[in-house]
C-alpha cells in the first residue's frame, strides 16, 4: 500500500510539471495555428464572397452586408485584434442560416465586389457545401423516417436528393438516405438548421474543407454517359443468346425468366383456381409475406 | 480492478492522432473528444500499471495536460473506495 | 437491462470526465450510464395509424428514452421521426395540471378567466350543466366529442356513459373527420368493418396504388416498407394518385395528377377496361359479388337551407338497388379512356398503365387510400369505387391482392371503429338502428330494455320515453351537425376529448367558433396541453396521455396492441378513463332516466350513473393487486385501478368482449385481456388464440367455416353479408360543392405533414420538430405565383367565402401542386386553415371534405 500512495503522488506532481512546460509550447501553437486558419470553419461567408484570399483582401469591413441583410443573419467577426478576419461578414448556418432570399439583397450595396456582383442567381451562389458529416448518428442510416434535411432543402430535389436503399436488417423496410450534391448545393445551411439531432449530422462547411476531387485522370463512365446523353464510343449492338426452350434472358438485369403459356414473363396461378388446395395457398401467403 | 478516467488536454490539431495513440494503448479508451479535450477512461489490473499508464500518456506529442477525474480502484477482496477529484 | 459492474463504474467514470472539461458524450456512453437502472417496457406509438411499437425507458418516474421496438413486425425497430422524439412529448413546458374554469367574482363565468378549481368543483358543474340540458332540450341537448386515440376502454366506457347512463346518442369520434366513409363503403360493400388484408400485403404485392394518400409523410413506416418491396421485387411497380406533387412520386412507376373530384370517373374508367378487355373475373363475380347502383345527386352534406342542398334531387339517400352485370357495363361504359382523359387532365397512356395493373389476372395489386378518398363528399362512393375494380377482378382477401384502407389515428380501428363511439354505432358493428342490437347490449350491460335511444327513438315501434316528458324523437347526430346544434343552441354542453376539435373541424368562424362561445353553452375539453380548443371552452380538465396510463390500440391491419402504465401524470391530470367514470359518480339515474324505465329495475332508482354501469358486478369484477407486475419481475402503477379499487380497463375490456364472442355479428373476436400484454399485438377476428392475416377467404378466416361448414379451403365467403356475396356499387362522377370561379379562382387543399401530427398540439412542442416544421405555408405552383406576382417567401392572404389567413408562399417545397390547387397544412394553430374550409360532407358518411374549397391569394 505505501509504494502505491508513492507512485500516485509521483504522477501527479510529475503531471504537473509537465502540463507547465507544455503551457508555454502551447501559446505559441495557438498563434500559428490562427494565421493558417483565420476563419473558424462553422463561420460561411455571405453568398457571392470571393475565395478567401481575396474576400479578405476586398472586404473593406464596412457592415454593409450585414445591415442589408432581412433576416439578420449575418454577423461581423469578432475575432481579436490580430486575425485578419476580424470585421468581415458571416453567418452560422445552425443558428441561422441564408434564407436563400431571390434578389439577394446583401450583395447589391458591397462597395468593393468582395461579395460579387455578378451573382444574381441565388440558386448559383456556393456559400459552402452540406456534407453529411456523421453517418453514425443520422437517424436515416438507421432506417429511421426523418429526410428533414431533404424536406427543408430549398434547391428541392437537387442539391440533396434520397437514395433508396433495403434495409437489410429489418428485411422489409427501405431506407431513405440523404445524398448532397456539389453541384447543386448552395451552402444555405437550412439542412444544417432544421437537423433534428441533439447536434447536427449535417454541417455546411467552407467548400475548401468540404471537397475532395476525384484524380485528373479518371472519370466515371455513367457520368459521362449522361452528360453526352449516349454512348461516347460506337453502341453496343443486340445480343442473342444459347437458352434451352421457354427459358428468357433479361440481358439488362441478368435474370432468367421462365415463359408461361401466355408467353407472359414470371406468372403465378389463377388466385380463384389455387392449385394443390388451400394449403399451397396458406403456404403461398405466408413466403410471400415474409 | 482498477478504473480512472482522466481529461486529456492537447493541441487540437493533433486530437485526432493523440486520440487514435490513446486507444491503441492496453487498458485505454478514449469514448470522447472534443475542442482539444479527450475524455479518456483506463481499466486496469493494479494501481501500479495504472499510474505507468498516466504517465505514459503525458509523454505523446502534442499532448499539453492530463488531469485525473475519477478514480476508482478495488485490491482483491478489500473494501471499494471512490474518489473524485474535479 | 445487462450491464456488468465494470461497465457501470466506467460509464460513471466517464461521464464525469466528460462533464469536468464540458464535453458531450457520443451517443453510446451517456447513454450506457444513462441506462442502468432504466426500466424498459413495450408501448405503441402515440401518433398515425401504421401502429409502431416502442420500447420506453423509464428512470425515476420519467420517460428518459425511448427505440423502436425490434420484435414488433411491423416496424421491426424502426420509427419516424415523430416516433424519435415520444420521449419528448408527454413533457412540454405548459402541461396543464389544474382543472381550470372561466370565473368572474367567484362564480362560473362565460366571459371570466380561466382560475384554477378543484376536480369536485369541475364535476359538480359539469354534471349540473349536464343535466340541465338533458332535461330541457332533450337527447341532442348534449354531445360528447371523443378520439380515435382514445384507448379502447376510454371509448368504451365513454359508450356506456353517454348511450346508456345520459340516453344520449351524441357521442361521436373526431374519426368521423377521418375514417367514416370507409367505414361507410366497407358497411355498404362487405356489411362488416375494416380491411379483408393486412401489412403483409406490402411484401407480397407487385403493384401498389395509392390514391389520395400521400404515405410516404403520413405512413412513413409503412412507406418505408413499399419502397423496399419496389427495390428488391422484380416487376414491382408504384402508382401514385394525387392532386399534387408530393414525396410518394419520387418512387412512382406512374404518377398521375388529377383534377380534383375526378377520382371518380378514373375508377369507373379502370372497371370499364377491364370490362370492355373481358379481363375480368366471371367466376369470382357469379359466385361472389351482388351488382348495385347507388341513388345520383345527394348533395353535400351542408345546411338544409344551402341552395345546393335545395337543388339536390336524393339529398343524402344512399339506398342500394339491385342491376344486373350487364346493366353495371353499361352504366361504366361512359368512362372511356378519352372522356376520363379530358375530365381528369390525365394522360390516357397513364390511364391505361394503371388499368392494365388491375386488369392483369397474373398481377397481385394492393390499393392503398388515406384522407385524399375519405375527406370527400363523395367518399363512401369513392371507397366503393375501388372495391368494385378489386372485386371484378376477385383480387381481394388473399396475399398482395388488398384494396386497404389505412387510418390516421393510432386507434381509429380499435376505438372509434370497434367499439363504435359513433352517434350511430355500438361495440362490434351492431347499430342503435337496430331494436334486437339494442336490447343484446342492454341485456350485456344489465340495463332495462329501452334504455338505449334507438335511431327513431321508438323501441317495438313504440315512442322511447324521455326524461323530457316528450318522446326521444330522431336521436342521431354527427360530428359536423354538432357544431351546428351548438351554433344554433339545439345543443348545449359539449365535452371535447383527446382531440382538438376547434382547430380540425371546417367553417371556424361561421359554426365552430360561435357555437363554442355561444352564452347559453357549456364547453369541456380534456386535453393536456392548452390547445386552439381549450382556449374555447369552459372547463378545461388537464389530462394523463399516452404512457401515463395503462391503454389499448387497434391499428389499420386490426392489430390490437396493450400497454401499461410507465409514469405518473403531472400534477393533477387524470386520465380520460378517470375523468368519465369519476364524473358519472356525479349523475343519479333520477336525473337523466324517466320513471318507466326506472320502473323497469327498481333497484336503479337514486343510484349513481357509476353504480350502474360500472360497479355492475362486471366492470368491477377483477381485483386489482396494487400494482402490474410483468413477467420479468418489473412493477407498474395503474393510477385509474388504484383509485377505482379493481382492474378496471380489464374489467371494461371483458365485458366489451363479451359483444365480439356472444353478439349477432360475428367476426371481432378478440383475445382474453391478459394475452396482450404478453404480445406485440394480435390481428383480429383470433380464434383458439390464432390471429387472422386474411379475411373472408376459408382456411385463413376460421369464421367463414363457423358461418358456412361446407365451404373448401380457398373459398370465399363474404360473412358480413347473409348470401356471402360483397356489393358491387356503381357511382357515377359528381362535381365538387365548391369548385373554383372567376373571383375565388384556385382550389384549396389541406392535409398533414411528416414532422407533425394532427393539428400539432403534441408535435409543436418538441422543439426540433418544431424547428424542422415552423410553420404552415401555402404551396403553390411557381406559375401560379409568377401570374399573382409572387415569389417563393411572399406574404400572402389566403382567402375564401369564409374567412382569410396570413401565410408565406413556398413554390420549391415538398408538395407541388397543379396549376389552380394550393396546400396548406392544417397543423399550424397560429394559422387556422379552417377558417377558410367548407363544412362539406359526405353525405352518407357526414364525414368533411377538408380537400376541396374554392379560395384567392392575394399579396401583402
Amino acid at each position: 500500500m505505501a509504494a502505491k500512495q508513492v507512485s500516485r503522488r509521483r504522477f501527479l506532481t510529475d503531471m504537473a510539471r509537465t502540463a507547465c512546460g507544455v503551457s508555454l509550447f502551447a501559446l505559441g501553437l495557438g498563434l500559428y495555428a490562427r494565421r493558417g486558419n483565420a476563419l473558424p470553419p462553422e463561420f460561411i461567408r455571405p453568398p457571392g464572397a470571393l475565395d478567401e484570399e481575396k474576400f479578405l483582401a476586398a472586404c473593406t469591413r464596412c457592415g454593409i452586408c450585414v445591415r442589408d441583410c432581412p433576416y439578420g443573419i449575418l454577423k461581423l467577426a469578432e475575432l481579436g485584434g490580430e486575425n485578419p478576419a476580424t470585421g468581415t461578414p458571416y453567418f452560422i448556418a445552425r443558428t441561422g442560416p441564408c434564407e436563400m432570399c431571390e434578389d439577394i439583397p446583401c450583395i447589391p450595396n458591397c462597395p468593393t465586389g468582395a461579395l460579387d456582383h455578378a451573382l444574381t442567381d441565388i440558386e448559383k451562389a456556393r456559400m459552402g457545401l452540406a456534407v453529411l458529416i456523421d453517418q453514425e448518428a443520422c437517424i436515416a442510416f438507421q432506417g429511421l423516417r426523418c429526410e428533414v434535411c431533404f424536406n427543408v432543402c430549398p434547391v428541392r430535389g437537387k442539391a440533396i436528393t434520397l437514395e433508396y436503399q433495403p434495409n437489410k436488417r429489418s428485411g422489409r423496410h427501405a431506407m431513405f438516405i440523404p445524398v448532397v450534391h456539389s453541384e447543386y448545393c448552395t451552402g444555405c445551411g437550412l439542412c444544417e438548421k432544421a437537423c433534428i439531432l441533439e447536434r447536427e449530422a449535417i454541417k455546411v462547411l467552407p467548400i475548401r474543407l468540404a471537397k475532395g476531387e476525384l484524380g485528373r485522370h479518371y472519370r466515371l463512365g455513367w457520368k459521362e454517359k449522361a452528360k453526352r446523353g449516349g454512348s461516347l464510343v460506337t453502341p453496343d449492338r443486340e445480343h442473342r443468346f444459347n437458352l434451352p426452350e421457354g427459358v428468357e434472358y433479361d440481358y439488362s438485369t441478368g435474370r432468367i425468366y421462365m415463359k408461361d403459356k401466355s408467353g407472359k414473363a414470371g406468372s403465378t396461378a389463377d388466385p380463384a383456381k389455387p392449385k394443390g388446395g388451400a394449403a399451397s395457398i396458406l403456404n403461398r401467403g405466408i413466403q410471400e409475406a415474409k | 480492478m482498477s478504473i480512472c478516467s482522466l481529461v486529456v488536454y492537447t493541441n487540437p490539431e493533433k486530437m485526432e492522432a493523440v486520440k487514435a495513440d490513446i486507444e491503441k494503448r492496453e487498458g485505454c479508451e478514449a469514448p470522447a473528444a472534443e475542442n482539444g479535450k479527450i475524455v479518456v477512461v483506463i481499466d486496469t489490473p493494479s494501481r501500479d500499471v495504472m499510474s505507468q499508464t498516466i504517465m505514459d500518456l503525458n509523454n505523446i506529442p502534442g499532448v499539453i495536460n492530463v488531469a485525473l477525474i475519477y478514480e476508482y480502484f478495488e485490491d482483491g477482496g478489500q473494501s471499494e473506495t471512490v474518489s473524485q477529484k474535479a | 437491462m445487462t450491464m456488468n459492474r465494470r461497465d457501470f463504474i466506467k460509464a460513471q467514470a466517464v461521464a464525469a470526465a466528460a462533464a469536468t472539461a464540458g464535453i458531450s458524450l457520443p451517443s453510446a456512453v451517456s447513454a450506457q450510464a444513462q441506462d442502468a437502472g432504466m426500466r424498459w417496457d413495450k408501448i405503441a406509438c402515440r401518433f398515425c395509424g401504421t401502429g409502431c411499437s416502442v420500447l420506453v425507458g423509464v428512470k425515476d418516474g420519467r420517460v428518459v428514452a425511448t427505440q423502436g421496438d425490434p420484435d414488433a413486425p411491423v416496424n421491426k425497430g424502426l420509427n419516424c421521426i415523430k416516433g424519435y422524439f415520444l420521449t419528448k412529448i408527454m413533457y412540454g413546458a405548459d402541461r396543464l395540471t389544474k382543472p381550470l374554469l372561466r370565473k368572474k367574482n367567484g362564480k362560473f363565468d362565460k366571459n371570466g378567466e380561466f382560475e384554477e378549481v378543484s376536480w369536485d368543483e369541475a364535476f359538480k358543474i359539469m354534471a349540473e350543466k349536464f343535466v340541465e340540458a338533458r332535461k330541457k332540450k332533450g337527447p341532442k341537448g348534449i354531445g360528447m366529442f371523443g378520439s380515435g386515440q382514445w384507448t379502447i376502454w376510454e371509448g368504451y366506457a365513454a359508450q356506456k356513459l353517454m348511450k346508456a347512463g345520459f340516453r344520449s346518442n351524441s357521442l361521436e369520434p373526431n374519426a368521423r373527420h377521418c375514417m367514416a366513409s370507409a367505414v361507410g363503403a366497407f358497411m355498404r360493400g362487405f356489411g362488416i368493418d375494416e380491411p379483408a388484408g393486412c401489412y403483409d400485403d406490402m411484401e407480397a404485392a407487385d403493384t401498389f396504388v395509392l390514391w389520395g394518400s400521400n404515405m410516404a409523410e403520413m405512413h412513413p413506416i409503412l412507406w418505408s416498407r413499399i419502397t423496399n418491396t419496389r427495390l428488391t421485387k422484380p416487376g414491382a411497380q408504384v402508382h401514385v394518385l394525387s392532386t399534387f406533387h408530393n414525396r410518394c412520386f419520387e418512387l412512382a412507376d406512374n404518377g398521375i395528377i388529377f383534377k380534383p373530384q375526378t377520382d371518380l370517373a378514373i375508377a369507373n374508367f379502370i372497371a370499364n377496361y377491364i370490362i370492355q378487355n373481358k379481363k375480368y373475373n366471371k367466376e369470382f363475380i357469379d359466385k361472389h359479388v351482388n351488382f348495385n347502383i347507388t341513388p345520383t345527386d345527394i348533395g353535400y352534406g351542408l345546411r338544409a337551407d344551402d341552395p345546393r342542398e335545395k337543388a339536390a334531387k336524393n339529398r343524402a339517400k344512399g339506398k342500394l338497388t339491385k342491376i344486373s352485370f350487364e346493366e353495371y357495363a353499361k352504366h361504366v361504359s361512359k368512362y372511356t379512356a378519352d372522356y376520363v382523359s379530358e375530365l381528369s387532365g390525365v394522360p390516357k397512356e397513364q390511364l391505361i398503365k394503371l388499368a392494365e395493373q388491375y386488369a392483369d389476372p397474373n398481377r397481385k395489386v394492393a390499393s392503398y387510400w388515406t384522407m385524399g378518398f375519405n375527406q370527400h363528399t363523395r367518399g363512401v362512393w369513392v371507397n366503393g369505387l375501388v372495391y368494385n375494380i378489386h372485386l371484378l377482378m376477385g383480387k381481394i382477401a388473399e396475399p398482395g391482392n388488398s384494396p386497404f384502407s389505412l387510418t390516421g389515428q393510432p386507434s381509429a380501428c380499435g376505438t372509434a371503429r370497434e367499439v363504435g363511439t359513433f352517434t350511430h354505432r355500438l361495440p362490434a358493428d351492431l347499430v342503435v338502428k337496430k331494436d334486437a342490437h339494442c336490447k343484446f347490449a342492454e341485456k350485456i350491460w344489465k340495463l332495462p330494455a329501452g334504455t338505449i335511444p334507438r335511431a327513431n327513438g321508438k323501441m317495438d315501434g313504440k315512442d322511447q320515453p324521455d326524461i323530457t316528458g316528450k318522446p326521444m324523437g330522431k336521436t342521431l347526430i354527427h360530428a359536423v351537425a354538432m357544431h351546428r346544434a351548438l351554433h344554433d343552441g339545439v345543443m348545449n354542453v359539449f365535452w371535447v376529448m383527446c382531440n382538438n376539435n376547434l382547430q380540425a373541424a371546417a367553417n371556424f368562424n361561421k359554426e365552430s367558433w360561435p357555437g363554442w362561445r355561444s352564452p347559453e353553452n357549456f364547453i369541456i375539453v380534456s386535453d393536456p396541453y392548452p390547445t386552439v380548443s381549450a382556449m374555447g371552452a369552459d372547463l378545461v380538465l388537464p389530462t394523463a396521455m399516452w404512457a401515463e396510463k395503462e391503454g389499448a390500440y387497434g391499428n389499420s391491419e386490426r392489430r390490437t396492441q396493450f400497454w401499461r402504465q410507465q409514469v405518473k401524470a403531472p400534477g393533477e391530470a387524470k386520465s380520460d378513463l378517470w375523468q368519465i367514470v369519476e364524473f358519472s359518480k356525479y349523475v343519479k339515474t333520477d336525473d337523466v332516466w324517466p320513471a318507466e324505465l326506472l320502473d323497469q329495475m327498481p333497484e336503479y332508482k337514486g343510484k349513481t350513473l357509476y353504480d350502474v354501469l360500472y360497479a355492475n358486478g362486471q366492470v368491477n369484477k377483477f381485483p386489482f393487486e396494487g400494482k402490474i407486475k410483468d413477467d420479468r419481475g418489473n412493477e407498474y402503477d395503474n393510477d385509474e385501478s388504484a383509485h377505482f379499487g379493481y382492474y378496471i380497463q380489464k374489467g371494461l375490456f371483458e365485458e366489451y368482449r363479451r359483444f365480439q364472442w356472444e353478439g349477432p355479428k360475428t367476426g371481432h373476436q378478440m383475445a382474453p385481456y391478459d394475452e396482450y400484454h404478453k404480445v406485440r399485438g394480435l390481428r383480429w377476428p383470433v380464434i383458439d388464440g390464432k390471429e387472422t392475416l386474411w379475411r373472408f377467404r376459408a382456411g385463413y378466416d376460421p369464421i367463414v367455416k363457423q358461418v358456412k361448414p361446407d365451404a373448401k379451403d380457398g373459398e370465399v365467403f363474404f360473412y358480413g353479408r347473409k348470401d356471402g356475396r360483397a356489393n358491387i356499387i356503381f357511382a357515377p362522377y359528381e362535381p365538387a360543392a365548391e369548385p373554383p370561379d372567376d373571383e375565388y379562382d384556385l382550389w384549396l387543399c389541406t392535409g398533414r405533414v411528416l414532422e407533425h401530427w394532427h393539428s400539432g398540439s403534441m408535435t409543436r412542442r418538441v422543439p426540433e420538430l418544431y424547428r424542422a416544421m415552423p410553420d404552415a405555408k401555402v404551396y403553390m405552383n411557381k406559375k401560379d405565383a409568377r401570374k399573382r406576382r409572387l415569389r417563393n417567401g411572399s406574404k400572402v392572404k389566403v382567402i375564401t367565402r369564409r374567412g382569410e389567413i396570413v401565410t408565406r408562399v413556398e413554390t420549391r417545397g415538398r408538395n407541388v401542386p397543379q396549376e389552380g390547387l394550393v396546400f396548406i397544412p392544417w397543423f399550424d394553430a397560429g394559422r387556422l386553415v379552417n377558417k377558410l374550409t367548407l363544412d362539406q360532407t359526405d353525405p352518407l358518411s357526414k364525414e368533411t371534405d377538408y380537400k376541396k374549397c374554392a379560395c384567392k391569394i392575394v399579396k401583402i
